[in-house]
């Protein structure tokens, strides 16, 4: 390839590049582009202000939550303690509190009759228990005979 | 109104004006780049409306990175450089050549326009057959002949899209030139 080739195919790439760098677009691609770009600013528009407006009513939740754990610390520290159950038997009289003596809320009735219903008695040995004698309902006990 | 709502208020404000005030720098930007981004789309895809696509495609995505546009130096570099990732990517994806080539109606029209026109005419073929031949040239070396064609684009902001320095911008320019030469004594190509 000769210098004059050479020269004739610089021109000739010259020519073919330089019809790119002349090519314009079709009318009006500014006005395409800019309603283009609204169209699609206008789309994420929308959920950029639903990201705000989602994160403000999150963020008073939070707020409102602090304030209901707040408030009710400072209302529990407030409260006023009752008075103090009845003490029952200290360390240094020598009673545990396993074997401490416990005191019913309220009085136990003594029984109507002396004793319990069963009693015990020692036989030979062996405790055994007696039961009163049973009676039919309505049978009233035997009367001592009085003596003239 | 509580004191929180005027707060809220406040920042709906502030996100709206931030809004309103990129939207017309990008708007400026579509203005004053849009038929630069177009060449550079046009001379990978060689079809006028998937460079019009690349180019609203290329502004879509500032609009989606537009935090980033405080840290940009050189807009014109950045948004060649999107364009150029989107074609080259689009193209990648076709694995092939348009078959949709506009390249001869272009070279009509604008030889229709110029002076001599029937000269220019009978040679618009040849321009679109050079052209194709860039198409075969190796991926470093086509890709600086491509943007080195674009006039509003100097040697150092081609390097800056490339990511590679002004030298071997300029080497590839050389060995591009010299490879086509080759191409078209192979071909035949003459006026």
């Amino acid at each position: 390839m000769n210098h004059h080739e050479e020269h004739h195919h610089d021109r000739q790439i010259d020519a073919a590049l330089g019809l790119l760098s002349r090519v314009k677009p079709d009318a009006g691609l500014e006005r395409r582009l800019r309603a283009r770009l609204a169209e699609q600013s206008r789309r994420t528009g929308r959920p950029r202000l639903l990201r705000l407006q989602r994160f403000g009513l999150g963020l008073a939740a939070t707020a409102a939550a602090f304030a209901i754990v707040t408030g009710s610390v400072r209302h529990s520290h407030e409260l006023t303690l009752p008075p103090p159950p009845v003490r029952l038997g200290s360390a240094e009289a020598g009673v545990g509190t396993a074997s401490a003596a416990r005191i019913p809320a309220q009085a136990i009735p003594a029984p109507a009759r002396k004793h319990g219903r069963w009693e015990r008695k020692h036989f030979r040995g062996r405790a055994e228990l007696k039961t009163p004698p049973r009676r039919s309902p309505g049978v009233e006990p035997a009367l001592p005979v009085e003596q003239p | 109104m509580s004191a929180f709502e005027g707060q809220a208020g406040g920042w709906l404000y502030a996100a709206s004006a931030a809004s309103v005030d990129t939207d017309e720098i990008i708007a400026s930007l579509a203005a004053e780049y849009s038929t630069a981004l177009y060449r550079v789309a046009y001379s990978v895809t060689r079809n006028a409306a998937e460079a019009e696509d690349a180019v609203q495609e290329t502004f879509l995505r500032v609009l989606r990175h537009q935090a980033k546009l405080g840290e940009i130096r050189d807009a014109r570099v950045w948004l060649v450089r999107i364009t150029w990732n989107i074609v080259l990517d689009r193209k990648r994806r076709s694995k092939s050549r348009p078959e949709t080539d506009d390249l001869t109606y272009v070279a009509r029209t604008l030889a229709a326009d110029a002076p001599g026109a029937d000269q220019e005419l009978v040679h618009s073929e040849a321009h679109a057959r050079i052209l194709r031949l860039v198409d075969e040239l190796p991926r470093k070396e086509r890709e600086a002949l491509l943007l080195t064609a674009v006039e509003e684009l100097s040697t150092a902001q081609v390097a800056a899209v490339l990511r590679t320095t002004e030298s071997s911008v300029r080497s590839r320019i050389f060995r591009a030139r010299k490879q086509l030469s080759a191409l078209l004594n192979r071909e035949g190509i003459s006026r």
